[in-house]
């Protein structure tokens, strides 16, 4: 390797381990700083944070829930609807994928006023439903599934169909053998998603603080526990990425995203 | 690596699990539960206070007087060491409780403690009996 290959390599990497402290640096302080407490290294934060605030694991309850429930429903929706686009013929398919798409360009806030009107008019504001159903729907989630299924031979589609006379069978052995990295990762992106909601609860759950995600709490929680509750929030989404990193990457380099 | 992290997910999960079920028993039984009456009663033009909740070391007399304030998930009680002047009181004019005139130290309407059920000290957080 030459002399300036060495050195371009160095400040590479030098650059990138900046970042990488940059990124890492809020996740590190929030860490350490759980740990103390008036002042005293121990473990007597997150007692303080169980214990005194007791509550608190209630609302870390709502977001399991509510993010569970979400990746779970958006999956089954999505994957029926994303082999329709992928590998279903008919017409005006590609106007509608297009709609999709659009939908899916909209920022949240957009699509907030008639979210809440269509909760409203179905008396579901200020429930779960309210914080869960209008997340089930993900068009990304769709067109991730649709770029995956495209590659997926028609033949053996046609072969497995033919063989089971049935679709959900066909689904079974044709399809979902093909994406499971995919739905792994989408699975993982759509917990994240939901597990971080904020606009959604403040919005469609005004008058009802109990069902709350913890992400909305986590801002009232009292300051002397602020970092335990903190690590708390963020433990589940970190051990997720990191159990399901190499997936999560090799899914997203697959298909350029 | 991967069993690193299930270990640690798991410790995470009996954690959470732990505290959720007994979390707000665990909090209930460590803080000491105590009475509580105002300094409301008077006789003369002298208020008086329960004898037992007046406590005396090396620099006098004192009572604890309660403070609350609002926490996460509850009104959170604490003590506080306050020192009084009390006088004796002769009359038992309530089925045997005995009383002390109180001269100074505590406002009129002020919470104190009468009874707990652990020692007290001062700051300690605690709960009310019902």
């Amino acid at each position: 390797m030459t002399n300036k290959k060495k050195a371009t390599a160095l400040i590479r990497l030098a650059a990138l381990s900046v970042l990488a402290v940059l990124f890492v640096y809020p996740i590190a302080v929030i860490f350490i700083k759980s740990f103390l407490y008036d002042g005293t290294f121990g473990l007597k934060q997150y007692w303080e944070l169980f214990v005194t605030n007791f509550t608190y694991l209630d609302f870390f309850w709502n977001s399991v829930f509510y993010a569970t429930v979400i990746t779970l429903v958006c999956i089954v929706i999505s994957v029926p609807l994303a082999f329709l686009f992928a590998k279903v013929r008919f017409k005006g398919r590609d106007g509608l994928f297009f709609m999709f798409i659009l939908v899916m360009m909209l920022p949240f806030q957009a699509t907030l006023l008639p979210n809440y009107i269509q909760l409203r008019n179905f008396n579901m504001l200020n429930t779960p439903l309210a914080l869960t159903i209008p997340m089930m729907f993900s068009p990304f989630a769709v067109f991730l599934l649709r770029q995956f299924m495209k590659t997926i031979p028609n033949e053996l589609i046609d072969y497995t169909l033919i063989e089971t006379s049935s679709v959900l069978r066909m689904f079974r052995y044709a399809v979902l053998p093909q994406i499971k990295s995919a739905l792994a990762a989408l699975a993982i992106l759509i917990f994240c998603e939901s597990w971080n909601m904020v606009d959604q609860a403040l919005i469609f759950s005004m008058n009802n603080d109990k069902i709350m995600p913890l992400s909305v709490v986590l801002g009232n929680v009292p300051e002397d526990v602020r970092y335990a509750g903190g690590v708390v929030y963020m433990f589940p989404i970190i051990m997720l990425f990191v159990m399901f990193r190499d997936t999560l990457t090799k899914t997203m380099e697959s298909y350029r995203l | 690596m991967k069993k690193v992290i299930v270990i640690v997910m798991t410790l995470f999960c009996a954690v959470i699990l732990i505290f959720t079920f007994f979390g707000e028993k665990i909090y209930y039984s460590i803080h000491p539960k105590v009475e509580i009456e105002r300094v409301s009663m008077m006789i003369g033009d002298k208020p008086v206070i329960p004898k037992s909740a007046v406590y005396s070391d090396e620099s006098g007399d004192y009572v604890y007087t309660l403070s609350s304030s609002e926490g996460f998930s509850m009104t959170i009680y604490t003590v506080h060491k306050t020192a009084v002047m009390v006088s004796p009181c002769d009359i038992n004019f309530m089925q045997g409780d005995e009383y002390a005139y109180l001269e100074s130290g505590l406002g009129f309407g002020e919470m104190i403690v009468v009874m707990s059920t652990k020692g007290l000290l001062d700051g300690c957080r605690v709960t009310i009996l019902e």
